[in-house]
């Protein structure tokens, strides 16, 4: 859609890089952005430096969260441990500090996959249409019809528990929106003259799909995108939360958090004594995906054409 | 519209800040007696049925017992073997058991009605045990009536066909006159207690008959023979002799059982009971303090907070006769097995015999720090039970000692194992537990640190998987160390040496473990009817088992019962180690402040 | 329609067979205390080693039969099960569904009149936090705060003299949603009970889910705000709120509707958090149960009653929207 409206733009400059810096402008120009990125930002120096900030015991081993003594009770933030600890005494600075670097790559590593993958069927269904279009859009309609939640926590359990599976399940249920998104994009272009042009003049459907079609249709998928990384995080946390992450002791953030199911009530006269266990890493989560949100939502503002000229 | 929320938000805290001071000027007085007719137990799981031929969880056990009964029952203060619906307890003196031992005949209890008024007659004993050994479905309880009736662990052959007709088991079990007849296949020091299980429990014939049961003929066994779970005949309803019937079962929620007042012992003071399944620990907790529940399950970790709290009793150090702990793999399984990496003594993995070098074991016995698992993990819920038996069983001899906690021997034997290439070369080897269960998983994340801290080139991880990969792992001899919990089925040494030492018992078999002496010491221990052999033999195998380092047993649980401060006790707080769960002795009870 | 459903249900079942028989035994042992000969013979007893589609064939010739199998972990045949926890599900289903999109719909409208002031960046930043806030931690800190420091809302679905009540005879159970039935009983005190239980997690879910329809709203409204008409309207001097309400929010609703019915379905599949932290026993609850111990015949009826609930309501979605939107009728 977009690509009608620049090429009828004048200017010195690539009309598509043109529309790009005078998105970005205002892109950057939102307050929104400017908190989103102040977020994610402080968690990539975070991530970044972490072992500065939290020197690991076992350098080969970073993400085994160190643990003082074995002592069930979680014990209140002090000097030693900042943020107090888990049961079995994992601190929990410690693995907030190192659990950023595995949120990074959780929701990174599954949008980016899911890209791929979405985009790829997509674009194939889209171009080609027909018996193709229809097998596979069949399928897409499968794993939209699939109680998402139910399904992930199935397959994580026949994989086997942990991070890595949960990063698996993601990718492999997560595709589907951009599959179906980018097929939208593709029919709306494709009989376009300049497509037709280029197959004339006996482009392969490998060279079209790539130099015309997909650059043109990309920018609505990449906004869904940059929206789902939060979504991505949270699905991974409470897949963490039911019991499907890590162990005690790894420095996974919903795997933490888990760990404050049976410590919501204090004793007698304190009843919120544990709350470090219960609110410290679900504040981090939320504080994570709260960035990705602000940032995928200015960016829809900006970049989505639609959205702008109002 | 900013107004609008502040207003509503103003309204909610000003609600909830009058019903918090509503609810502290309460809590200054005593709470009143909830539901003071019914007491409530909250807890984790529920009964998976109510089928003596098919229940062998505790859960199930814990309501079956107040709703059926067996022939003989544990006294409650003396912990001897009384009689229940016999009427006498049968020995070589009054004739009911025969000189030789194999012969046992009881006399039932006369004018007992069962919930649905059919009178319990001795054909209903002899047909209820008859039952529920025809019914025997796999992984039941059926094995001790075969263990004490025919001397086999099992009643099938390998290839799945019935090795006693119905008639051999008729033959055993009859009616002579106005007594039923039990013949066993060896004299048995236990077979009295097995007797007191809920395996044994007494059905009424006709009214099982009517439901579609076993008609009592051989021809009738293969339809009735090991039902798929949940279609088992007496799956949730009942007719049995207790002191409560069966109101309802709401699954998933909670059992509901109403006093029978047609008792014919003592009369129970609370009219209703309720088993209620509450599986998340905040919303237990709740309940218990806000007096919704009468009696909860509460894991040790969390005893310490719940002292402070007001309103609540515990009767602290119940012992009971249970035994965890860990048990090498000796003859690991190395095909495709993701937890011994290589498979090798190269320093990247473990061999399949690695256990089977019994200083690579006593390294790692040397490296257990029993104390800190006990105050620190354990969070006292546990004593040392040294060896395999637990403290409060006759012939459990306390000299036997532990091996201490001294990592220079533990270095020295893993400088001599495998002639000193483990030290050289050093191991891998990934460790898993059954998740959920954290004591587990802290003994064994425990051990494997001690054991690193020997050597650089030692790296033991450990991971909790979930219940199926466990079993499966377990099954194929893949875990190279495995957690170990048992509880009795009958409190007797015998029933714990058998699993973790004999050659074909559960753990021991399952860890490839197998000592001829061993296994002739359990023998001579099982058919042995004086008390000085057994004394002797029980205690050889103890020493056996901490010098030949066959497996690790760190804790006998000791309990809290955790009640409501108007729980009380006709005739006083006893505990039975033998029927050690408080639901199952509902009949002692009283509510009242 | 019945391709989507076999198709949903093959992929599941397969992934499901991916696990040797002996894992997928272990739903059917409680206890360690089980020797290798016993698991095999349980694996025999349930045909557990079959080739996969003779099971899958075993399987669907059974939901022809209107027999869904037995569920171990529910200890009930599955249509007992689905009986008995269905209804507290849909029970707050139905609550939560207006209430997210009353909340959506009104906050949407609100932001998109008052375009640019502080009332559309308050609602904005109320969505994106929505958005952001993990089910299951919003549940514990609600829990944790009302229930834990205050002792109000309560988890679970009724109090225990509730309870007594429900099984007491009397009380007849029409419906089985106990508001209803409540009503149909005339015990007010019963629909007290209940509803009083329900206010928390419908609580969570309007707070997590009404940010989605809020956006929605938002944005059609302004949308059809933009149009030619509406410009005239307002043009020729017709009142701002009447134009509102009759024309701008009436075209705008229309995706709402769509997405409703989506968040319909979604709702009743997202359960499975919220009822495990709200103690409710409805099939989220039983579905987290099922898929933890590979409860194979409820993980695979329950796929398969979702998928249908979704299907369906798309279906509902598609003939609605023709209703509302006479173009697409004539198309």
């Amino acid at each position: 859609m977009s690509a009608e409206t620049n090429a009828s733009r004048t200017g010195n400059q690539h009309p598509r890089l043109q529309e790009f810096l005078f998105s970005a402008k205002r892109f950057l120009k939102n307050p929104l952005t400017i908190v989103g990125l102040t977020i994610i930002m402080a968690f990539a120096i975070v991530a970044i430096f972490a072992p500065v900030i939290a020197p690991p015991e076992k350098p080969d081993d970073p993400f085994q969260i160190p643990h003082d003594g074995w002592m069930m009770e979680p014990q209140p933030p002090s000097l030693e441990h900042p943020m107090g600890t888990l049961p079995q005494q994992y601190d929990i600075f410690y693995g907030l500090v190192w659990g950023t670097r595995n949120a990074f790559k959780i929701g990174l590593l599954i949008v980016l996959a899911n890209l791929v993958i979405g985009v790829l069927l997509g674009a194939i269904a889209g171009y080609f249409g027909g018996v193709v279009d229809e097998v596979i859009m069949r399928v897409t309609d499968m794993f939209y019809a699939m109680p998402f939640l139910v399904v992930a926590m199935a397959i994580v359990v026949v994989i086997g528990k942990g991070l890595t599976s949960i990063v698996l399940v993601l990718i492999v249920l997560g595709w589907r929106t951009y599959t179906r998104v980018i097929r939208a994009e593709i029919l709306l272009i494709r009989d376009k003259d300049y497509i037709q042009a280029a197959r004339a003049s006996g482009a392969s459907h490998m060279s079209i799909i790539m130099r015309h079609i997909l650059p043109n249709s990309i920018f609505s998928v990449l906004i869904v995108a940059s929206m789902n990384i939060g979504t991505t995080m949270l699905s991974a946390a409470a897949l963490s939360f039911l019991g499907l992450g890590s162990d005690i002791g790894y420095a996974d953030w919903g795997a933490m958090v888990s760990e404050a199911r049976n410590w919501i009530v204090g004793p007698a006269n304190a009843r919120l004594q544990y709350w470090f266990v219960v609110f410290i890493p679900g504040f981090v989560i939320t504080l994570f995906v709260l960035g990705w949100n602000l940032l995928g939502d200015a960016a829809r503002d900006v970049f989505d054409p639609k959205q702008r000229r109002r | 519209m900013v107004k609008k929320i502040l207003t509503v938000l103003l309204t909610f805290a000003l609600v909830a800040t009058s019903v918090f001071a509503n609810g502290e000027k309460e809590a200054a007085g005593p709470m009143q007696v909830k539901n003071p007719d019914t007491f409530v137990y909250g807890t984790i799981g529920e009964p998976a049925t109510l089928d003596p031929a098919v229940a062998y969880d505790s859960s199930s056990g814990d309501v079956m017992t107040n709703v059926m009964e067996t022939l003989v029952t544990w006294d409650r203060d003396t912990g001897v073997i009384i009689p229940a619906l016999a009427e006498e307890l049968p020995t070589m003196e009054n004739g009911g058991i025969s000189a030789d031992g194999m012969t046992y005949r009881f006399k039932v209890r006369k004018g007992v009605k069962f919930h649905q008024g059919g009178e319990l007659t001795p054909e209903d004993v002899a047909y209820s045990i008859q039952r529920n050994m025809v019914v025997d479905v796999d992984h039941g309880p059926q094995w001790m009536h075969w263990m004490v009736f025919f001397g086999e662990n099992t009643g099938l052959n390998d290839d799945g066909s019935h090795k006693f007709s119905v008639e051999e088991i008729q033959s055993k079990i009859f009616v002579d006159g106005d007594e039923v007849v039990f013949k066993l296949a060896h004299p048995s020091p236990f077979f009295l207690a097995i007797m007191t299980g809920y395996w044994s429990m007494i059905l009424d014939k006709e009214w099982c008959m009517e439901q579609g049961g076993w008609d009592g003929t051989p021809a009738d066994r293969e339809r009735v023979f090991n039902p798929p779970t949940g279609e088992e005949l007496l799956f949730d309803i009942n007719n049995g002799t207790g002191p409560y019937k069966l109101a309802r079962w709401v699954k998933g929620e909670e059992v509901v059982l109403e006093r029978n007042e047609e008792y014919w012992g003592d009369k129970p003071a609370i009219a209703n009971a309720i088993y209620k399944k509450v599986d998340e620990w905040s919303t237990r907790k709740l309940m218990f303090l806000q007096g919704d529940l009468d009696y909860a399950y509460i894991e040790p970790v969390y005893w310490d907070e719940m002292e402070k709290e007001e309103g609540l009793v515990w009767y602290d150090k119940l012992p009971r006769i249970t035994i965890t702990g860990l048990m090498f793999q000796q003859a690991i399984n190395n095909v495709d097995n993701p937890l011994t990496f290589s498979g090798q003594l190269d320093g990247q993995g473990v061999p399949s015999d690695f256990f089977a070098d019994k200083d690579v074991r006593l390294g790692f016995m040397y490296a257990w720090n029993e104390d800190v698992f006990l105050n620190d993990i354990g969070n006292g819920a546990y004593r040392d039970p040294v060896g395999p038996i637990p403290y409060g069983l006759q012939f459990k001899d306390g000299d036997v000692k532990r091996l201490p906690n001294d990592l220079a021997k533990a270095e020295e034997h893993f400088k001599k194992a495998f002639g000193g290439q483990v030290w050289e070369k050093g191991f891998k080897v990934e460790l898993t537990y059954n998740e959920g269960n954290e004591v587990r998983g802290g003994a064994m994340r425990m051990l494997a640190e001690a054991v690193n801290s020997l050597n650089d080139k030692f790296d033991i991880s450990v991971r909790s998987v979930p219940w199926a990969e466990f079993l499966d792992a377990n099954k194929a001899r893949r875990l190279p160390i495995f957690s170990i919990g048992w509880a009795p089925d009958y409190p007797d040494p015998d029933n714990f040496v058998d699993p973790f030492m004999f050659s074909e018992g559960y753990f021991a078999s399952r860890g490839s473990y197998s000592n001829p002496e061993v296994d002739e010491l359990v023998l001579k221990g099982r058919y042995a009817t004086d008390d000085a052999t057994r004394a002797e033999v029980y205690k050889r195998l103890e020493e056996i088992y901490v010098e030949d380092a066959v497996g690790l047993c760190y804790g006998q649980a000791i309990d809290r019962h955790w009640t409501r401060d108007w729980i009380n006790w006709k005739g006083g707080f006893y505990f039975q180690p033998e029927n050690d769960q408080l639901f199952n002795r509902l009949r002692d009870l009283i509510k009242e402040q | 329609m019945v391709l989507i459903l076999v198709g949903v249900t093959v992929i599941v079942f397969s992934i499901m067979m991916l696990l040797p028989p002996g894992q997928r035994v272990s739903v059917y042992v409680q206890d360690e205390r089980v020797n290798n000969q016993q698991l095999e013979a349980l694996i025999e007893k349930y045909g557990l080693d079959d080739p996969a589609p003779v099971q899958y064939w075993r399987w669907i010739k059974g939901v022809f039969r209107g027999d869904f199998g037995y569920s171990v972990v529910a200890v009930t045949p599955v249509i007992e099960a689905f009986k008995n926890y269905f209804p507290v599900t849909l029970e707050l289903v139905l609550i939560a569904t207006p209430l997210i999109i009353m909340t959506g719909v009104w906050l949407g409208t609100k932001a998109a009149t008052n375009k640019d002031t502080a009332i559309d960046h308050g609602t904005r930043i109320f969505a994106i936090v929505g958005y952001s806030l993990p089910t299951f931690w919003l549940g514990l800190m609600l829990l944790m705060v009302f229930y834990g420091l205050f002792g109000l809302f309560p988890p679970g679905v009724l109090s225990n003299e509730g309870r007594d009540v429900l099984y007491s005879g009397d009380f007849q159970r029409y419906t089985r949603l106990l508001l209803i039935d409540s009503i149909l009983n005339w015990r007010w005190d019963m629909f007290w009970d209940a509803l009083y239980h329900l206010i928390l997690p419908a609580f969570n879910l309007v707070l997590l889910s009404s940010a989605m329809i809020l956006r929605l709203t938002r944005s059609s409204m302004l949308d059809s705000l933009g149009q030619d008409y509406i410009r005239t309207a307002l043009a020729k001097g017709a009142s701002k709120n009447l134009i509102e309400r009759k024309h701008a929010r009436r075209n705008a609703l229309i995706p709402v509707i769509t997405v409703s019915g989506l968040l319909f379905a979604g709702l009743m599949a997202g359960m499975v958090i919220t009822e495990t932290i709200f103690n409710r026993p409805g099939i989220g609850l039983w579905m987290a149960d099922a898929a933890l111990r590979l409860d194979v015949s409820a993980i695979m009826f329950n796929v398969l009653f979702l998928s249908g609930v979704y299907v369906v309501m798309n279906l509902v979605v598609d003939v609605l929207y023709a209703y509302v939107d006479p173009r697409i009728r004539l198309s």
